[in-house]
């Protein structure tokens, strides 16, 4: 689910797709016109801890939730014994 | 009348009509789950398929970006990794997770063969996850070269060769590999090819049958145990305890790709010469170390024909053990082969840490 959300995000930054019709050689000429593209989405150590702790947090959130219904099902399946 | 239970119970009736559901229920409520004291082994199985289906989401998300040529496969990784919005989470999820997933395999098929799990009636259950396994190395092979970096390059060079060795169809291999004399274009667009088309339809046919055998005959008890507690039914109670796992697996994934994403380094430049101390992947130490063991000559033929045909053998064997370990098909216990497994993680484990270690 989360690497879903991911990727949509992902995905929406369609435009401004450098590679898509240069080559090399013609970027390397290109380059000396246009600025650098500005760098989006670089793993820096801020956003990256950001990542980190989202997704920790989440996922423990997710797999305290699904242990409390693991113990309802094991009380109701020892009932059942 | 709740219109709402109305409209997904009328569902239900409906896709019940049309689908074998009923028939999938029952299957479902027989299936259980084993508890002892080796049942931990179990999750790795779930953990294998759980990385695999995070290979195939970040793998559709990198297509979408990566371009298979020589002149832009290199740039649309830069461009994954610095341009698009979390493009460098999504290659280390899918660097890391394969990683993740060759690993929670090999645990899972050593742990299935030290249990004697593939003694009948589940020899087609073993043979597909050997099966699977060579699958998974072919996926780590084919996506090596993808990035078009110096190390990819000359990895796949080596790489590419091996076949060479194999007599009659060696050379036939080695062009098939390569889609032509050098490494380039074509051998890129080729191994893109078979990584995202070839090898994951064989896999999603293999892995489906691996699972339909397991819904069927369920997971094997290890021979001797006595403490067996009443198995557990798979659904719910067994699931809840493999989406912990999941959890887990996934937290330490995203921990690994956040904390060591995996570099870019320059473009690969076929008229450069190689880098010294190039390795293969982690997964291919062990051959990579048994090949450098191997002498100039042996018994006539050349030591890299003599380790390949070894290792091609040994293979074969594996893929057969159900039908050779007959004493554990009998329900007895069979010390050999659990010194051969132990002996083989020995010796892999040994080789791999000798080939990291080694400049």
């Amino acid at each position: 689910m989360l690497i879903a959300i991911l990727g949509v995000v992902m995905l929406a930054r369609l435009p401004g797709n450098v590679v898509s019709t240069q080559t090399d050689s013609v970027r390397a000429h290109a380059t000396i016109d246009q600025p650098t593209p500005k760098k989006v989405g670089g793993p820096d150590s801020c956003e990256r801890a950001v990542v980190f702790l989202v997704a920790t947090v989440v996922v423990v959130g997710l797999a305290i939730l699904i242990n409390q219904k693991r113990k309802r099902a094991d009380e109701k399946w020892e009932r059942g014994l | 009348m709740n219109p709402h239970s109305s409209l997904t119970s009328r569902l239900s009736v409906w896709l019940d009509d049309r689908l074998p559901i009923a028939e999938l229920k029952v299957l479902l409520s027989k299936k259980v789950a084993p508890q002892h004291k080796h049942a931990f082994w179990y999750f790795f199985g779930g953990l294998t398929l759980f990385f695999f289906g995070i290979q195939i989401i970040t793998g559709i998300l990198l297509s979408m970006y990566y371009k298979p040529t020589t002149d832009q496969a290199h740039e649309s990784i830069r461009f994954i990794t610095t341009e698009v919005q979390y493009g460098w989470l999504i290659r280390s999820l899918h660097a890391w997770s394969a990683n993740l997933m060759i690993g929670t395999m090999f645990v899972h098929m050593f742990s299935v063969f030290l249990m004697k799990a593939y003694r009948k009636p589940r020899e087609l259950m073993w043979i597909s996850g050997v099966l699977l396994m060579f699958l998974v190395l072919g996926f780590g092979f084919t996506g090596y070269l993808l990035p078009w970096d110096t190390v990819a390059y000359f990895a796949t060079l080596i790489g590419t060769e091996i076949p060479k060795t194999v007599p009659l169809i060696g050379d036939w291999g080695v062009s098939l590999l390569k889609g032509g004399e050098e490494v380039g274009g074509e051998t890129l667009v080729r191994m893109y090819s078979i990584h995202i088309i070839v090898l994951p339809l064989m896999a999603v046919v293999l892995v489906s049958f691996h699972i339909l055998l397991n819904l069927a005959f369920g997971s094997s008890v290890p021979l001797g145990i006595q403490d067996r507690k009443p198995p557990l039914p798979f659904f719910p109670n067994f699931l809840y305890r493999d989406l912990i796992a999941w959890c887990i697996g996934f937290v330490a994934l995203v921990a690994l790709a956040v904390v060591f994403p995996p570099s870019l380094g320059d473009k690969a430049d076929p008229l450069a010469s190689a880098p010294v101390g190039i390795k293969p992947e982690w997964y291919f130490l062990p051959l990579y170390q048994t090949l450098k063991f191997a002498p100039t000559s042996f018994i006539g033929v050349s030591g890299e024909l003599a380790v390949n045909g070894l290792v091609g053998l040994a293979a074969a064997l594996w893929l057969l053990i159900p039908f050779l370990d007959t004493r554990s098909t009998k329900g007895q216990t069979s010390r050999l082969f659990t010194a051969i497994g132990v002996i083989l993680v020995l010796y892999l484990a040994t080789t791999m840490a000798i080939a990291y270690a080694s400049t």
